[in-house]
């Protein structure tokens, strides 16, 4: 998948049975590994259905790339690549579709997710579906999943100087917003000099309110 | 506001302790997810994942 995971990948061993232990083995690595995709696209997605989509498309992904996969790496880090990558990729492809697509927008994470979080969870996760999608992928991997900064950078595909700032300012805000001095922050804080997050918020602003605002009205007007 | 009137210091450490309480809180929210029983469909799907493939289907 990633270029550098495939420099990186060992002679693979060339006898059929060699491959038969190594796919057993990946699939036992899988199965120990999906409570982890689970909890990560959960905080992704905060809709528990969503996610659990997203973490079974992520393993039917990862299967097809097995051979891609460099053994002895971080396979854990190596399926929330795919996981993140998959997360983004669905949501764009909902926002090309036209609004009315009922389907379409309903898959949209974020918008049904906020209300889950919000639904469910104690303040702090209520808050966090307040941060924007950078802030929030990157607070998880570091705060609650245990991945280094380097490792996060990876999954999020961004230097580790981006994740270390996205980490700081999703505290900040969480404890602004948990202390009650803020009200809700803006959905994307783009940083100086941060193109990917800028990028990211002109799309915010582009795409999604009016999409979801017009799946909620389509949805009303059926109802 | 009372919260401005704080000393630095106190309100440093108010911050800390409340970073620190947000980093369990996020930790307990991520856990409750991972501590969850695999869903039968993840394991259908991984013994279809097998099925699919020595079939050549995949």
């Amino acid at each position: 998948m990633r270029a550098e995971t495939a420099e990186a990948r060992p002679i693979p061993s060339p006898s059929p049975r060699g491959k038969a232990a190594d796919d057993a083995q990946f699939k036992a690595d899988l199965l120990e590994l999906i409570p982890f995709l689970r909890a990560f696209a959960r905080s992704l997605c905060g809709n528990q259905e969503t996610a659990d989509d997203l973490a079974q498309e992520t393993l039917v992904k990862a299967w097809q790339a097995r051979d891609m996969f460099a053994p002895g790496t971080n396979l854990k880090a190596w399926l929330f690549t795919i996981l993140r990558n998959q997360f983004y990729s669905d949501r764009r492809r909902a926002w090309r579709q036209a609004p009315w697509d009922q389907e379409a927008a309903e898959r949209i994470p974020g918008s049904a997710g906020e209300q889950s979080w919000a639904a469910e969870l104690s303040d702090t996760a209520r808050a966090l579906s307040c941060l924007s999608d950078e802030q929030r992928e990157a607070l998880i991997l570091v705060g609650a999943g245990g991945f280094s900064y380097e490792d996060a950078a990876r999954i999020c595909n961004c230097a580790v100087g981006t994740v270390k700032s996205r980490v700081a300012r999703a505290r900040k805000s969480l404890i602004a917003i948990l202390e009650g001095e803020e009200s809700l922050p803006p959905a994307v804080q783009p940083a100086e000099g941060d193109a990917a997050n800028e990028i990211l918020a002109q799309l915010d602003r582009l795409a999604p309110p009016g999409l979801a605002e017009a799946a909620r009205k389509r949805f009303k007007s059926e109802g | 506001m009372k919260k401005e009137q704080k000393p630095d210091r106190e309100r440093a450490r108010a911050i800390k302790s409340r970073q620190r309480a947000i980093g369990r809180e996020l930790r307990r929210v991520y856990d409750n997810v991972a501590q969850e029983p695999v869903p039968d469909d993840f394991l259908d799907l991984l013994k279809k994942i097998d099925e699919a493939d020595e079939s050549g289907a995949l």
